[in-house]
């Protein structure tokens, strides 16, 4: 089959080799073609053997029921209904309605989950496994795309019971100590902005991840525009640019994680708008530098 | 099958691959020699689709690696053995290798089991001393049972059994029809193991042959013999063009006559001779006599040290 090969005679050889498309070599015995779902068991499996997934996992879950059922403790008596706010993450700080006060835990859990998906995104490059990686499947960004929906998958049953979690024990708290409650149905949405929050943070460690390279740079740059630059932004610039503070990721989320979009945000699409444009340029940074520079 | 084409990389000033060609057929080892910094590794990377090439391409098998259909089928590579997960055990490591292409955990702990790592099969890769990286690279290059493989110093750290067992494997790999392109330092190994010869030095071929015909082309073959009166067959065998070395009384290195010529002399005049053997040159000594005079072969130490400048020039506009 190969004998034509003999003499590499340049372009022609590559072009009859690229539009051959495959027919010359079938797989080998017991091996089969490379495909997305493969790529996605691959990833899958590197996803669940090192230990940190797991702990890291359980610690978010226990962090988010544990700080909302505390704040919902220690604040008994002292929280007034719903009616708007600051949202965990906003300027605002510290969580005034009985919703954002039982999610205090998210906040936390921001830093778990971002910190996490900069794991995923960055340890093969500092540990060189991303040339194992690349080599076994050279089509990159099928690789970004395998961890970016392993990441999501692993993260949402964390995510959901966590904040579900957080929500049922922080109100039965709240109700025993006699303070005003929301209902499941009123905080519905919220609920699913704030699973989805930390779904998003975790894809936005990833992107961060690939595209330093590095695990410290990824998470302190997350941490950094997550919960710093919002601050620091609002202490330095004048008054009249504080508008670019509502689209600064972790603002523009805190539009959809409460019942009511606090009064200096985004309102609820805008925000999701906001949060999702993020994102898409995060993810597609990374997509780009990974699938353009040498691994 | 590897065919390299006209293949260049440079990295900022420094042209580490240039304009590189040649083929790697199938059913020999083909050793790929070099001095550090020659363009080795690089090569293997480019052929691999890690790194971009500046221009030129390589094919395996046909085409362009990258889109092969199943990669770790077609080419199994080691280019590094600390290339691998540190937390993840070394099975974990070859089971999400080896789900790229649908082969599953018995596949992996037959690999485990030729590699010799079944029984720290479940350890991390961290815990792993060089030489059991080494094998755990091993197993990850074969896992696919691909028809290329491609190993970038492969005996770095294997004790002398190891040594031994890869030399074996690499020339059944090459027996059963496959492609095998190995790359090391350590010439003793590549002239026991390769039968064709790759020489680059700064990123260019220098030589591309059969390993005998590289030995033979290497001036150097020389005589050993251990005489009873070294003054006299000294004085016997002296002529122009004629070199005799001694290291010892009676012990003489004789370069320009054959063995069977020095006998001859020495019988004649009576001189006793109890040892009378013709040394070839090893491939070392036949890589050394010819980068010797290659001034530009001396890549990481003579000619280096302006490009060095001239990288950290760039950086600096790159910084400015």
């Amino acid at each position: 089959m190969s004998t034509d090969l003999q003499t590499p005679s340049a372009q022609a050889t590559t072009a009859e080799a690229a539009t051959a498309g495959g027919g010359t070599t079938a797989p080998h015995d017991g091996a089969s073609r490379l495909t997305f779902w493969r790529v996605l068991c691959s990833e899958w499996i590197k996803l669940w053997s090192v230990r940190s997934t797991t702990t890291m996992l359980l610690v978010v879950v226990a962090v988010v029921i544990g700080f909302g059922a505390l704040a919902a403790g220690v604040s008994t008596g002292e929280v007034t209904p719903a009616d708007g706010g600051g949202g965990p993450g906003g300027p605002g700080g510290f969580a005034a309605d009985p919703f954002s006060l039982v999610m205090m835990g998210s906040t936390f859990a921001v830093l778990l989950v971002g910190t996490l998906g900069a794991l995923v995104g960055a340890r093969e490059f500092t540990s060189g496994m991303i040339r194992t990686t690349v080599a076994a499947v050279p089509r990159r960004l099928a690789v970004l795309a395998a961890k970016a929906i392993t990441l999501t998958v692993a993260l949402v049953p964390a995510a959901v019971v966590g904040v579900l979690g957080a929500f049922a024990i922080g109100m039965a708290v709240l109700s025993g100590g006699g303070a005003a409650t929301v209902t499941l149905g009123a905080a519905g949405w919220a609920i699913v902005g704030t699973i989805a929050y930390l779904l998003g943070v975790g894809l936005l460690g990833l992107a961060l991840g690939f595209l330093f390279r590095s695990i410290a740079g990824s998470i302190s740059t997350l941490i950094g525009g997550l919960l710093i630059l919002p601050g620091i932004i609002g202490a330095l610039l004048p008054e009249s640019w504080s508008e670019i503070l509502k689209y600064l990721p972790s603002n523009a989320a805190a539009s959809f994680m409460s019942i009511t979009p606090p009064a200096d945000m985004l309102g609820v699409g805008a925000g999701v708008a906001v949060f999702v444009a993020w994102l898409v340029l995060a993810l597609g940074a990374a997509g780009y530098v990974f699938r353009s520079r040498d691994v | 099958m590897i065919e390299v084409h006209e293949l260049t990389k440079r990295f900022g000033d420094n042209l580490a691959v240039d304009h590189l060609s040649f083929t790697v057929n199938p059913g020999i080892v083909t050793g790929f020699l070099g001095p550090n910094g020659a363009g080795k590794s690089t090569t293997m990377r480019l052929i691999l689709g890690l790194d971009r090439p500046t221009s030129g391409y390589a094919l395996v098998n046909g085409r362009s690696y990258v889109d092969s259909p199943a990669p770790i089928a077609e080419l199994g590579a080691l280019l590094d053995a600390r290339n691998a997960d540190k937390a993840r055990s070394a099975r974990a490591h070859l089971r999400a290798l080896g789900a790229t292409v649908g082969l599953g955990g018995g596949r992996v702990d037959e690999l485990l089991e030729v590699v010799g790592l079944t029984d720290v099969a479940w350890q991390k890769a961290g815990s792993f001393s060089l030489g059991m990286g080494q094998r755990l690279g091993i197993a990850a290059a074969l896992l696919g049972d691909p028809r290329v493989v491609m190993l970038d110093e492969p005996v770095n750290g294997l004790d002398p059994d190891g040594i031994l067992w890869i030399r074996n494997l690499l020339k059944d790999l090459a027996a059963e029809g496959r492609t095998v392109l190995l790359s090391s330092h350590l010439m003793s190994e590549m002239e026991l193991t390769a039968e064709h010869l790759l020489v680059i030095g700064r990123g260019r071929i220098m030589a591309d042959m059969p390993m005998q015909q590289f030995i033979a082309n290497a001036t150097g073959n020389h005589v050993h013999v251990v005489t009873q009166d070294g003054t006299a067959l000294r004085d016997l065998l002296a002529a122009p063009g004629v070199a005799v070395a001694s290291d010892a009384p009676g012990v003489l290195d004789v370069e320009g006559l054959t063995a069977q010529e020095i006998g001859i002399r020495a019988a004649a005049a009576g001189v006793v001779l109890y040892e009378l053997t013709p040394i070839e040159p090893s491939l070392e000594e036949a890589f050394m006599t010819m980068t010797r005079d290659a001034v530009e072969f001396h890549g990481s130490t003579t000619r280096h040290q302006p490009e060095t400048t001239g990288a950290i020039g760039a950086a600096d506009k790159d910084a400015a």
